[in-house]
């Protein structure tokens, strides 16, 4: 219950700040024109939301099932779209797709998919690797076909997984906010980028402040059929632990696996080919120029900063993000097993999802950022609020795995005198483990790719990358985008490393 | 008319453990005798498809299944564990392959609660297989296995996880109610009292391949 109470307090002084605002709206304030934009974004999100699970579910298969090489490296290629700055991806796809497309909804949901494949491959593929695959070679030999064994007995026991990642990802379309500013136009505008015209164009914050109370409401909604789901426990059938199926079995699954990984693979990298091509090319031809200057002070555009010193920023961040979400959410969803309030501690542990990153920011701003307590001058305002945003997610991955666990473990060690916190640790301590550096490894990555929430919150003398690739992006010249090209290779290269290695330490443990 | 399942110098396994089969089974139960990873459920496997041959071919009532995918081949299997549909009920289970067969709903019910019934389970047809006993869930496994008819049934040591008391009584009762049926079986163990409990029909894994063994 600590963690979950340590969540509440540091999400519920800025949200109280904002929401103290609200009271100040005047009388003309009409809510049609939030109500409207509310709707066409949850269309929008509904949209992204039913490609990515279609995409994400053969890939979370093959990756689960299968055994094959380059999986590893596979399944973190796969999850970089995830990890990275939504303005940098959005950028790729508007070098990729701006000559055929023109911005508007297509463009969004097309980035909107690609950025949230993981959240499917990543959910799903915990629950799906749990699953025994002899059980569709029961249903193949009682008659079904392939896709009928899949309808009729994998599918029902990933619905639950299903459902909470599909939460997961209509909450971050919603509430979308680089990818709506660059690739969107006045059709595509969600309720975030509306906050963000009312706080930064016009001055309303009260206006603003209704309009978060709105996106929270509706993101509330969403949230609670999403935890309703997650906490549906995954049957006894499917806590038995199974080796993947070697592909040799087949030369059809052969095909299928090497065809869903080779097109996954090329999915994610194009986009972020684009990108690199960026980073080596200028109107000249191939040119190291812009990597160069990633050691300068300015890089040529005066009072940016040093790249390089953006890349120790963010380094620095993602390391505190990493040790207080890590702690916080793990803790959090053992709250959630074994609390008898476990279901209010699900809630409470989920509810960031349900605010905005620019409201985070704004919020935290309002109530750090000044006496009594002023985190200005602090490395930690920005660790909290990357914290705040990271916990959902942290919990999202480790809670399945732990309802997973046969808890008959912990039964069997307190029957053999094991106090209660032993006969825990007996049954969930190895899984635990693994899961915790998963997860400060999955909070490090929120840091490294966080935009929103880091835009209100950053120093002005010492910029994340996200942040300093933004403020690159609005000066005009090919210097600019070159270097800001670069600076976005080196997190996607930075984040390619690290999801590699957390993969690689999760199955090292696992093997022990 | 050369009826039942032909393994015609069939290959199977993998490098460590390769078996070549020639068998023919006409009716009732033939068991399959041979230690832990000697190529046993390997070859249950070939058979039903889920593994490919790798070399012969099998051959079910004078035609060629050796590229037959699985849900063709009218061939059913136990596994060592039950492999219960955990989010379906005890009939919802058994019911499957009536279901998968195109048989209405109605009759697939009729026709799964009698095959209920004549495993020993008559009553369990709404309970959750979460609250079955090993013994009784790997009933339900083989009424399950059953209930689509399939000409060949594959038993693969069934009855290892049940104790040895419930393991001799479930081996006799279900060759027993495999025969009254006069279903082709073959059942692979490694346990050979077990084997001599359900028939004098006995082949040992020796050697790469399969011979038959004298009492």
């Amino acid at each position: 219950m600590v963690p979950a109470l340590f969540l509440v307090a540091l999400l519920g002084v800025p949200i109280a700040n904002v929401l103290q605002r609200s009271f100040d709206v005047g009388d003309s304030f009409e809510i049609a024109p939030q109500l409207s934009i509310a709707f066409s974004a949850a269309g929008q999100a509904l949209v992204s939301t039913v490609l990515a699970t279609c995409i994400g579910l053969p890939i979370a298969g093959a990756l689960a099932v299968y055994s094959f090489k380059g999986r590893a490296l596979t399944q973190a290629i796969i999850t970089v779209p995830f990890v990275l700055p939504t303005v940098v991806i959005a950028l790729a796809f508007r070098e990729l797709l701006g000559s055929v497309l023109v911005p508007g909804l297509l463009l969004v949901v097309i980035a909107h998919t690609y950025i949230n494949l993981a959240v499917i491959v990543r959910i799903v593929g915990a629950t799906w690797q749990q699953l025994d695959p002899r059980t569709v070679t029961v249903a193949r030999s009682l008659g079904a076909s392939p896709f009928r064994a899949f309808m009729t007995v994998t599918l029902p026991q990933l619905r639950a997984s299903i459902t909470s990642a599909a939460a997961v990802v209509f909450i971050f379309c919603f509430t979308s906010l680089g990818v709506v500013l660059v690739l969107g136009d006045s059709s595509t505008r969600t309720l975030e980028s509306q906050i963000l015209r009312e706080t930064s164009l016009l001055l309303d914050f009260p206006t603003a402040a209704i309009t978060a109370l709105l996106q929270l409401a509706m993101v509330s909604f969403v949230l609670l059929l999403g935890a309703r789901a997650s906490l549906k426990r995954t049957t006894k059938a499917s806590v038995l632990r199974f080796s993947r199926l070697s592909l040799t079995t087949s030369s059809s699954q052969r095909r299928y696996v090497f065809l869903v990984a080779t097109a996954a693979c090329l999915l994610v990298l194009i986009p972020l080919l684009s990108l690199a091509y960026g980073s080596l090319h200028s109107t000249y031809g191939w040119t190291l120029e812009w990597w160069s200057s990633l050691t300068s002070i300015d890089s040529g555009t005066t009072r940016l900063g040093s790249p390089l010193g953006a890349i120790a920023t963010s380094l620095k961040y993602a390391l505190i993000t990493g040790v207080i979400a890590g702690t916080v959410g793990v803790g959090a969803a053992v709250g959630v097993l074994t609390h008898r309030l476990g279901r209010a501690v699900a809630l409470i542990s989920l509810a960031p999802l349900g605010v905005s990153a620019a409201t985070l920011g704004l919020g935290l701003m309002l109530a750090f950022g000044r006496p009594p307590l002023d985190l200005r001058g602090s490395d930690l305002l920005l660790p909290i609020a990357h914290s705040i945003v990271a916990v959902p997610l942290v919990i999202a991955v480790v809670l399945p795995t732990l309802l997973a666990t046969d808890s008959r473990f912990a039964i069997a060690a307190s029957s053999l005198g094991a106090s209660p916190t032993r006969a825990f640790l007996t049954a969930y301590g190895p899984i635990l483990r693994i899961v915790m550096i998963a997860a400060a490894g999955l909070a490090a990555c929120v840091s490294l790719g966080e935009f929103g929430a880091a835009s209100f919150l950053t120093r002005s003398g010492a910029p994340t990358v996200p942040v300093q690739i933004v403020r690159l992006l609005q000066r005009p010249g090919e210097q600019s985008f070159g270097v800001a090209c670069a600076l976005a290779m080196v997190l996607v290269l930075g984040t390619i490393a690290l999801v590699a290695g957390i993969d690689a330490l999760g199955n090292k443990r696992r093997t022990r | 008319m050369n009826q039942g399942l032909e393994l015609r110098d069939l290959r199977v396994g993998y490098a460590s453990t390769l078996i070549t089969v020639n068998m023919h089974l006409h009716d009732g139960i033939t068991v399959i005798l041979g230690p832990s990873g000697c190529g046993k459920s390997t070859l249950l496997s070939t058979i039903l498809g889920s593994v490919p041959a790798l070399s012969g071919s099998l051959v079910l009532n004078e035609e060629d299944i050796t590229k037959t995918p699985i849900h063709e081949r009218r061939i059913g299997m136990v596994f060592q564990d039950p492999l219960l549909f955990s989010h379906l009920t005890v009939i919802q289970n058994v019911m499957y392959g009536l279901r998968r067969a195109g048989m209405s709903k109605v009759l697939a019910t009729q026709k799964a609660s009698e095959l209920l019934e004549w495993v020993g389970l008559p009553g369990f047809q709404t309970r959750s297989v979460q609250e079955l006993s090993g013994g009784q869930a790997q009933r339900v496994a083989l009424a399950r296995a059953l209930a689509p008819e399939p000409a060949v049934l594959l038993l693969d040591e069934p009855y290892s996880a049940l104790d040895a008391q419930l393991r001799t009584r479930l081996a006799t009762e279900v060759a027993e109610l495999l025969r009254s049926r006069n279903i082709v079986a073959i059942h692979v163990t490694h346990d050979e009292s077990e084997a001599r409990s359900i028939t004098s029909e006995i082949f040992r894994v020796d050697q790469a391949l399969l011979a038959p063994v004298t009492r």
